[in-house]
């Protein structure tokens, strides 16, 4: 039954206690208390009930976000907020052995940090049957042929190999047809941590094409790359109109170019028409969603305090901001037929909510449950979002890289599903 | 009418343009490059008005009960006016003769016209509950609802109350609406009965109505008290004292708990419907204004409520193992949502597709839920108006939403239930009580929605049912009240 092998050497030491007995569990919301043991693994934490097999829980020391400790009179204790808003709390009688755990619990959470190498992934053992391997599932080569779909206008170069022009970026990439090697790398040096401009989606019909980026290090002097500008105009066909949607503020961006980035000077880029959409720096997120989280956890309020507890939380302005901003993306391709580059700052967390999201609205593909995943692989595994700095938490911290831009963008998908229930081959 | 624009409410831009038709019954919007028809039962029209013209021609806005809102634009004003005088005037009948029911005919089926106006019988149900036939009796006092007009005609008492009892008891109740049987708890013998408000006021007391609650008492020998359940705020129940009616004196009704539960009147929840309507009608709203709005308008706070009391009702069954009577002012708006709502929770067999159907008929329909008035079927006094079968459906939904694996049926077995009690397609809702009912010989002369819902069976069933959820609580299921799960 138990998904690893057991306790590794390394871990031995810092586990004092594996088992403690007499341990009393109540998971917040639901109204019942459990009593069973509960075991300390290398990576996880297990309560069971010797005689009720149905009450057992399994927590991963991963999923933990936040664990505290208090000591009444007799008892201990330790609660824990869990990654997932499962929020359980642990009574032990046996006070050394309660700290003993809770040191413990704490030493491991912290492991991975300090050696990702002792990340529980390592020593997962899977209990299901293996029938592919996950990690051939999606070539980006091919994902990429669906994307180009025989048109004659782009090509796929490998002109990152060994990540030499851009480290956030894969090696294989979807770009026009007229441009090479050389193009790229100058305008990868023109762009903020190399992120020179890529096609996400092409849509055929209208022949226009979805780009992202990251902001042109244009400066205060508004130095030009002409190679950057061949970049972007090589993906404007038949003249059309074409547009940079910027996700900062136009004082924001401002602010950015005084520091040595900023937008794409007009008089460089004189076809392209420039559209601030704003979308919050992903800073304000976390604190949006502890909002949303706290107000969750009182059951006893009332209605009117509930509600407004979820309208200044602001989680929900955040999702109709990005939703709003795809579906004007969305607009641009397909109504308008023009191509549009996305950025923000790093093009790393709300250029890519808005990329993806505007591939679902328009490609049913991406509404399958393979298409799906290989849109994860695409726009946010191979594209550069930061997932270990953002999920390494999800609130209780104050590192402020951490941030639920991933868990916004599932949200909107869910709040798409609401809507559309029928598009979507894969369910909550 | 050619060349009639249909608005999108989330995109003024898309151009849909059609031809209105008007016929006997129904209007219908006809897109042919669209491929796309809507029809509206003139029943459902809750209003038309007609707006200020514009460059675009003459608006034309239909607002419907079931909460559709069509936005037309003409571009002649004449044909405008002509739509809008015929409208409101197609949508108003007088009698019920004029409604569709009438004139309905299912495409295809052969059904007969009698088919599913027979699935509830009110003996079958108290056999079903396995009510003690030497504890309760059944009284044919009613016949040719001679005693209460508004109630069924068999109705179920205790055995020791006379017909001198019963008779007493209805003259001391508002609309002659006495205390009878409505559901059983067999596990405890607890039984729920309902009633309208005592006549208090004008009467003082009647030795007959006590005497009739004390035998209701006597009839569960698992507990001393029963309670009193009723569903106004105490002040309304108080200033209905002064008008005559009012509250038990418990001075005359020993071993009777009295509890008040708040839940507001029908002009209350007709505002609030109306508030909430405005919230959900405007697309341009802000996130913080929508929820002050939503909060404002009062509805989720309302639907609380009436589970709430639901859930008291139920929980003293159970664990009290006491009998409740329950009433509010006439006994047939709360009392049907409170009496229905508890016994939903009680009993696995009414959260199944022809329970629930069965629910309706009993607490609603046999009881004298007055349809016609509260969904202002045929032409009548607005303030009679209310939406207190809505409130019923959306409570039911919210359990649901809670405890998926308890119901068998899903969201569009409710939503085709609410959408026929205002088309007035079918004969079951029209009419203010059974004996209505029975006077127009609706079983003959229209159709059943039951009938035509089995039809249709597997687009009402829900995916994760499961018959023996909380087997081990005899079917039992208690909401939760949390407002984050409303």
């Amino acid at each position: 039954r138990l998904l690893y092998t057991p306790v590794k050497m390394e871990f031995m030491d810092i586990i004092k206690t594996p088992q403690l007995e007499n341990v009393t569990l109540k998971v917040l919301g639901s109204r019942k208390s459990i009593s069973g043991t509960l075991c300390l693994t290398s990576h996880q934490l297990i309560f069971f009930n010797k005689v009720n097999k149905k009450d057992e829980i399994w927590l991963f020391i991963s999923n933990i976000d936040l664990i505290e400790r208090k000591i009444y009179d007799s008892t201990a204790l330790i609660s824990i907020k869990c990654k997932d808003f499962r929020n359980v709390q642990l009574l032990i009688s046996d006070i050394p052995k309660a700290t003993d755990a809770f040191e413990s619990i704490d030493k491991l959470m912290k492991i991975s940090n300090e050696d990702p190498g002792k990340h529980h992934a390592f020593y997962y053992n899977p209990s299901f049957e293996i029938t592919e391997s996950g990690w051939k599932s999606f070539h980006l080569e091919s994902e990429y042929t669906k994307l180009i779909a025989g048109s004659h206008d782009f090509h796929v170069i490998n002109a990152n190999k060994g990540f030499k022009i851009c480290s956030s970026y894969p090696e294989l990439c979807l770009v026009p047809a007229s441009i090479n090697e050389r193009i790229l790398s100058r305008s990868a040096a023109f762009r903020y941590l190399g992120r020179f401009p890529i096609i996400s989606y092409i849509y055929h019909p209208k022949k226009s094409v979805l780009m992202r980026s990251s902001q042109p290090l244009s400066g205060p002097h508004d130095y030009r790359c002409k190679e950057d500008v061949k970049l972007m105009s090589a993906a404007v066909f038949d003249r059309k109109r074409c547009y940079i949607v910027d996700t900062r503020s136009a004082n924001y961006a401002a602010n950015a170019k005084s520091k040595g980035g900023g937008i794409e000077p007009s008089c460089h880029y004189p076809q392209w028409r420039r559209i601030h959409r704003i979308i919050e720096n992903y800073n304000s997120l976390k604190d949006s969603l502890t909002k949303l989280v706290e107000a969750t956890s009182d059951f006893d309020c009332s209605s009117s305090t509930w509600l407004s507890r979820v309208s200044s939380s602001n989680w929900l302005n955040h999702i109709r901001s990005v939703l709003s901003t795809a579906y004007f993306v969305v607009s641009y391709l397909c109504d308008e037929g023009a191509t549009v580059l996305v950025h923000g700052n790093d093009g790393m967390d709300a250029t890519l909510q808005i990329t993806s999201l505007a591939q679902i609205m328009i490609n049913h593909d991406c509404r399958t449950i393979r298409g799906f995943q290989a849109l994860i692989e695409r726009e946010w595994l191979l594209a550069g979002h930061p997932f270990s700095s953002r999920c390494s938490k999800i609130c209780n911290t104050q590192d402020n890289a951490v941030s639920p831009v991933f868990l916004l963008f599932l949200d909107c998908v869910w709040q798409i599903q609401q809507q559309n229930p029928c598009w979507f081959e894969f369910n909550e | 009418v050619d060349g009639v624009l249909l608005k999108d409410k989330f995109n003024p831009n898309f151009e849909n343009k059609g031809t209105l038709h008007l016929t006997a019954t129904h209007l219908i919007f006809i897109n042919p490059t669209a491929n796309q028809e809507i029809w509206v039962s003139y029943s459902h029209v809750a209003t038309v008005e007609k707006q200020q013209i514009t460059i675009k021609g003459s608006p034309l806005k239909i607002v419907c009960k079931n909460f559709r809102v069509l936005n037309f634009v003409m571009y002649n004003e004449r044909d405008c006016q002509d739509v809008y005088v015929s409208i409101q005037n197609l949508t108003k009948p007088e009698k019920y003769e004029d409604l569709h029911a009438f004139t309905y005919e299912p495409i295809g089926s052969r059904q007969p016209r009698s088919e599913g106006w027979n699935i509830f019988d009110f003996e079958t149900e108290i056999a079903r509950l396995q009510v003690p036939n030497d504890i309760w009796r059944k009284t044919d006092i009613n016949k040719g609802y001679k005693l209460c007009p508004t109630y069924p005609e068999v109705l179920y008492v205790p055995s020791t109350a006379t017909e001198e009892i019963l008779t007493g008891s209805a003259s001391f109740r508002s609309r002659a609406r006495l205390p009878v049987l409505t559901y059983y708890y067999k596990y405890n013998k607890a039984a729920l009965c309902r009633s309208s408000q005592p006549l208090t006021g004008m009467r003082g007391r009647s030795v007959d109505d006590e005497q009739l609650l004390q035998a209701i008492i006597q009839s569960n020998p698992n507990s001393p008290v029963m309670y009193i359940v009723d569903t106004r705020p105490k002040i309304n129940a108080m200033a209905n004292k002064a008008a005559g009616k009012g509250y038990e004196n418990l001075d005359n009704y020993p071993n009777v708990l009295y509890r008040f539960r708040g839940i507001q009147n029908i002009h209350v929840m007709r505002e609030s419907l109306q508030k909430l309507w405005e919230v959900l009608e405007n697309p341009t709203i802000n996130a913080s204004d929508f929820f002050d709005s939503l909060d404002s308008s009062g509805w989720l706070k309302h639907i609380r409520s009436v589970i709430d009391t639901s859930r008291f009702i139920a929980l003293a069954m159970v664990e009290d193992k006491a009998s409740v009577l329950c009433h509010c002012s006439d006994g047939w708006d709360r009392t049907a949502q409170t009496c229905a709502l508890a016994s939903l929770f009680l009993d696995p067999f009414y959260r199944t597709i022809k329970g629930y159907q069965i629910l309706i008929e009993k607490d609603w329909l046999a009881f004298g839920h007055k349809f016609n008035n509260r969904c202002g079927l045929l032409r009548g006094e607005s303030r009679e108006v209310s939406p207190v079968f809505t409130q019923f459906i959306d409570c039911t939904w919210q359990i649901m939403q809670q405890i998926p694996f308890a119901f068998e049926f899903n969201e569009n077995f409710l939503l085709d239930i609410h959408d026929h009690v205002y088309s007035c397609q079918f004969g079951n809702f029209l009419g203010n009580c059974e004996q209505d009912r029975k006077k127009e010989s609706l079983s003959k002369r229209t159709y059943s929605l039951w009938s035509y819902m089995s039809g249709q069976w597997l687009k009402y069933l829900n995916p994760y049912y499961d018959e023996r959820y909380n087997s081990d609580r005899r079917g039992m299921i208690i909401p939760s009240l949390s407002p984050q799960n409303i």
